[in-house]
């Protein structure tokens, strides 16, 4: 149904404009990997053929995605007197401007989305809001309706003495008014974000956000910043959160205070997370903290990374305390890419080692063909496993 | 140009410290500081955050042939089946560590109103059956017990009927063993799973595919017939490590 209104509507578009460029372009990938760890070779195929078609006139551009025969995703923009208008089939295009980031949607939605210099208007089946600006004053208001409830924001900005202001309002389910429904928030910055606070005050200790990727751990959250120094350039942090209740105690268990520090590829972070658990001198009761350091380099016309971490949690599928080492190195032989990294975990009882190699032809004119080794997702639990794939992607 | 050069010097200082990391763990923090915890075989669970602690070390029992730990019931956190508030279920796990080699067992539950008056859950383990991932290589006694319910084998030998899979005690063989007589086998694989005698499959988290317990739908074991004829089928568990095996004899 939506497939027919997108054409018809270009068609349309098209029709009224006589100048109009019409492209369209395909790509093809092809996979095959072979799976030596279980006892049985195990083999896995995957192909895809993909078709973008987009089409650019005076007052209009669209563009759509083609799996096969379905409609993956498709945009259509035009302008009518003088608002622009988006349609989106199956794209991830809701995500509300204030600072709070109100509502935001990653995964593809149909929807219509208006805009002009004064207001934004936002039309999808998870929201619908609009965002405008408030006349001679460089505030917005913010409405929006989720399924029967509506929410309202208030945000702006002001320059102020030379500093960077920026403050929020929100107010969630208006009609069923409830303080737990409500988050304030302002920041203060130095005109070049050198330093800064942002203090975030919630209407209680479990509010939420519905919609939003911005996540309240406690009713209170301040964030502190300072940056120095350019080379090598240092950046300092606070962040902390509490309630009122439990002020202190919060403050002792969810403070974090880190360090970054860079000169040119190298860096060294530095990390700690909370102060309740530091119980001894060992690392092992020093609680939640994290040291890194690493470095880009060259060697022998290879350009490679390298980095180590020491810390608790070790890693993100590994809580306990514990070390990483990662390297990686890459090099190109006129058309042909070589690149490997390599991980080693080691943990307060666990030790797991990743790898992952790539050899890549990009000698042809519209393809390139890669044969790997190991699965490339070094932050999720994906020890090495001899795993090869040959991997062919193909564009005209 | 000239912080390039300073550069380059940093990254040549890195590399020879790179090599090193590589070459071993010589420089480990984490083995130098002797950060790590000693080799050895350990139960986790709620009780202490799911990380081995020096008094979670199981220790070797010759009459048994296995690891063998003692862990008070109290000390298992029990939760509400998924099948129903009826049956309350609590989980542990067995860390072998060796080395460089970990191996974790999956999620073993363990089901407390079989558990009857039982003060203490003796745990198994033998680390050469350990299979990382799985719980093949670790059992308990509360998978001995069968004062609430029986262990079934239910498959399509049999209709998934758990009432007819019924499994004994083999004393001598230390398994529980479930027969089929002149069964004609007309295909190449069967599915089968074991579960407690009951035919909605409750609790569902005792279900045991030879693999994981609380196997779900689709989740089974299989065995294979060498070719179509009649075959006398041998099912047994191992409970003490959860050992799910078929053996056939043809007629």
């Amino acid at each position: 149904m939506c497939k027919i209104f997108f054409v018809s509507l270009l068609i349309l578009i098209i029709a009224s404009n006589n100048l109009f460029a019409l492209q369209t372009s395909f790509s093809t990938n092809f996979s095959v990997a072979y799976d030596f760890s279980a006892e049985n070779v195990g083999t896995s195929f995957s192909m895809e053929f993909r078709m973008n078609p987009s089409a650019l006139g005076k007052d209009f551009d669209f563009s759509a995605s083609l799996n096969g025969s379905n409609l993956e995703s498709a945009r259509l923009t035009f302008t009518i007197e003088g608002a622009k208008v988006n349609l989106y089939k199956n794209t991830g295009f809701i995500k509300a401007s204030d600072p709070l980031v109100l509502y935001k949607y990653d995964s593809g939605k149909d929807g219509v989305e208006i805009q002009t210099s004064h207001f934004k208007v936002v039309f999808s089946d998870v929201v619908m809001y609009a965002d405008m600006k408030i006349p001679f004053m460089n505030t917005n208001l913010l409405f929006g309706k989720r399924d029967e409830k509506f929410d309202t924001a208030l945000y702006g900005f002001l320059k102020v003495s030379g500093l960077n202001v920026n403050y929020e309002f929100v107010l969630q389910d208006v009609k069923n008014f409830d303080i737990k429904n409500s988050v304030g928030m302002v920041s203060v910055a130095e005109g070049n974000y050198n330093w800064g606070v942002r203090y975030l005050l919630a209407g209680a200790t479990n509010t939420s956000l519905a919609l939003s990727p911005q996540y309240i751990s406690n009713q209170n959250i301040v964030n502190a910043w300072y940056k120095f120094s350019s080379q090598p350039a240092f950046n300092t942090y606070v962040n902390t959160n509490f309630c009122f209740e439990k002020f202190s105690e919060d403050v002792l268990k969810n403070t974090e205070v880190g360090m970054d520090i860079n000169y040119g590829g190298a860096f060294v972070n530095l990390k700690k997370t909370g102060f309740a658990d530091v119980t001894g001198a060992m690392p092992t009761e020093w609680g939640k903290f994290n040291v890194s350091l690493g470095t880009t380099f060259s060697f022998m016309n290879f350009s490679g990374k390298f980095a180590y971490s020491f810390g608790k949690p070790a890693h993100n599928v590994v809580n306990t305390i514990g070390e990483v080492y990662y390297v990686e190195l890459g090099r190109s032989f006129g058309n042909i890419n070589l690149f490997a990294k390599y991980q080693k975990l080691i943990g307060y009882y666990e030790e797991k080692d990743f790898f992952f190699g790539e050899l890549k032809f990009t000698g042809f004119q519209n393809a390139d063909f890669a044969i790997q080794i190991g699965n490339g997702d070094f932050a999720g639990d994906n020890p090495f496993k001899p795993v090869v794939a040959f991997k062919i992607n193909a564009w005209w | 140009m000239k912080k390039l050069s300073g550069f380059r010097s940093i990254s040549f200082i890195f590399v020879p410290v790179l090599i090193l990391f590589i070459l071993g763990t010589v420089s480990s923090c984490m083995k130098i500081l002797n950060l790590q915890i000693p080799d050895g075989v350990y139960v986790v669970g709620e009780w202490n955050n799911w990380v081995p602690t020096e008094s979670d070390k199981m220790t070797i029992s010759t009459s048994e042939d296995a690891f063998v730990f003692e862990l008070p019931v109290a000390s298992i956190t029990f939760n509400p089946s998924r099948s129903g508030n009826e049956f309350l279920i609590g989980y542990y796990k067995v860390i072998y560590k060796q080395g460089g080699v970990t191996k974790v067992s999956s999620a073993i539950p363990v089901w407390k109103e079989n558990l009857g008056s039982d003060t203490k859950l003796t745990i198994y383990a033998t680390p050469t059956a350990m299979v990382n991932g799985l719980a093949v290589g670790v059992g308990d006694s509360e998978k001995m017990k069968t004062a609430q319910k029986n262990w079934s084998i239910g498959g399509e030998i049999n209709s998934w009927d758990l009432t007819q899979g019924v499994m004994t005690w083999d004393d001598t063989n230390e398994v529980f063993v479930y027969e089929v007589k002149n069964f004609v086998g007309q295909k190449k694989e069967y599915k089968y799973k074991l579960s407690r005698t009951d035919n909605e499959w409750k609790p569902w988290e005792m279900n045991y595919d030879g693999k994981k317990y609380d196997a779900g739908m689709g989740q089974d074991a299989s065995f294979s017939l060498p070719k179509d004829g009649t075959y006398d089928l041998k099912f047994t568990y191992n409970p003490k490590f959860s050992i799910l095996a078929v053996t056939y004899t043809e007629k």
